[in-house]
């Protein structure tokens, strides 16, 4: 595999996007090419960077409870629909 | 309405809790990163589980729920959030080149760069930097971005969760990650981490 191979496919090879043998070739190449090799090692930073960076930001520490309030107040929504219909079934003249 | 009745629903609470509310900061991050404002985020988190969870009894149990969560939550993005943000700037992908970085260091022949890229260029670039770089990405790139990148769903699973094609995927994937390294350069070179032209 030459270098142009190599780069064609090594989005894919860092993505784990290649079928073994297509991964195997890949990685060949990269132990023996130090340019292909410096430039997924920059691929996988910026992967990297990315990824820990978009990680940081803090979450509201109140949403979850405002989703598990507003699910409550649905089943009870529901809950009471569900009574009237009963209610209703029952005392239907 | 009967005890019975009861249980069932605190049952079906906890369950929901347990499967798809462990994923609320993944979830959030998503949002913030595609509403590019809190507020909005929040909205569209809350939308997010509450149609999760209305439709909790069609999804399949032990399949893999945080897709099925990303799912709902941006195809809600793309019906209600994407009209607000129009985005009218045309990019001009195709003009930048892959591996961008790499090549921008190496024409720069800066040794210390080319040698250790991590501490010389990617930790002084801010939080803040990163962020910025992902959010001018154009909406349907900077989507596959983070699939791909921050949340490591594979090529089939952003497609089944955006629903489009393969092809799609890889393309936007790959156009996405031009610019964005376009962008890290650009801040960078603004905040004299590395010597080139910001333009």
């Amino acid at each position: 595999m030459d270098c142009k191979q190599a780069l064609m496919k090594l989005y894919n090879y860092l993505d784990n996007e290649l079928s073994p043998e297509d991964y195997s070739e890949v990685e060949a190449h990269l132990k023996t090419c130090k340019k292909c090799f410096a430039k997924a090692q920059y691929e996988r930073i910026i992967q990297e960077v990315v990824r820990k960076r978009c990680q940081t930001d803090p979450v509201p520490i109140s949403l979850k409870t405002e989703i598990i309030a507003r699910i409550r107040q649905l089943d009870n929504i529901s809950q009471k629909n569900s009574s009237d219909n009963n209610r209703n079934f029952f005392f239907r003249p | 309405m009967t005890d019975k009745r009861k249980s069932k629903i605190l049952r079906r609470e906890l369950e929901f809790e347990r499967e798809a509310l462990v994923h609320t900061d993944a979830v959030y991050r998503m949002a913030l990163r595609m509403t590019k404002n809190r507020a909005d985020a929040e909205d569209l988190v809350q939308e997010t589980f509450l149609k999760a969870y209305r439709f909790w009894d069609s999804f399949e149990k032990g399949s893999n729920c945080r897709a099925w969560l990303f799912k709902i939550l941006t195809n809600l993005f793309i019906t209600s959030y994407h009209k607000k943000a129009k985005e009218k700037q045309q990019f001009a992908y195709d003009d930048v080149e892959s591996y961008y970085l790499y090549n921008q260091m190496e024409a720069g022949n800066d040794k210390q760069l080319l040698s250790d890229p991590e501490h010389m260029l990617f930790n002084q670039l801010l939080d803040d930097d990163v962020r910025k770089a992902i959010e001018e990405l154009p909406e349907d790139f900077r989507m596959v971005v983070v699939l791909s990148f921050v949340e490591g769903f594979s090529y089939q699973e952003i497609a089944d969760i955006v629903g489009i094609q393969l092809g799609t995927v890889k393309s936007r994937l790959h156009r996405g990650r031009k610019l964005l390294q376009k962008s890290l350069w650009q801040y960078a070179v603004r905040r004299g981490i590395v010597k080139g032209k910001s333009g």
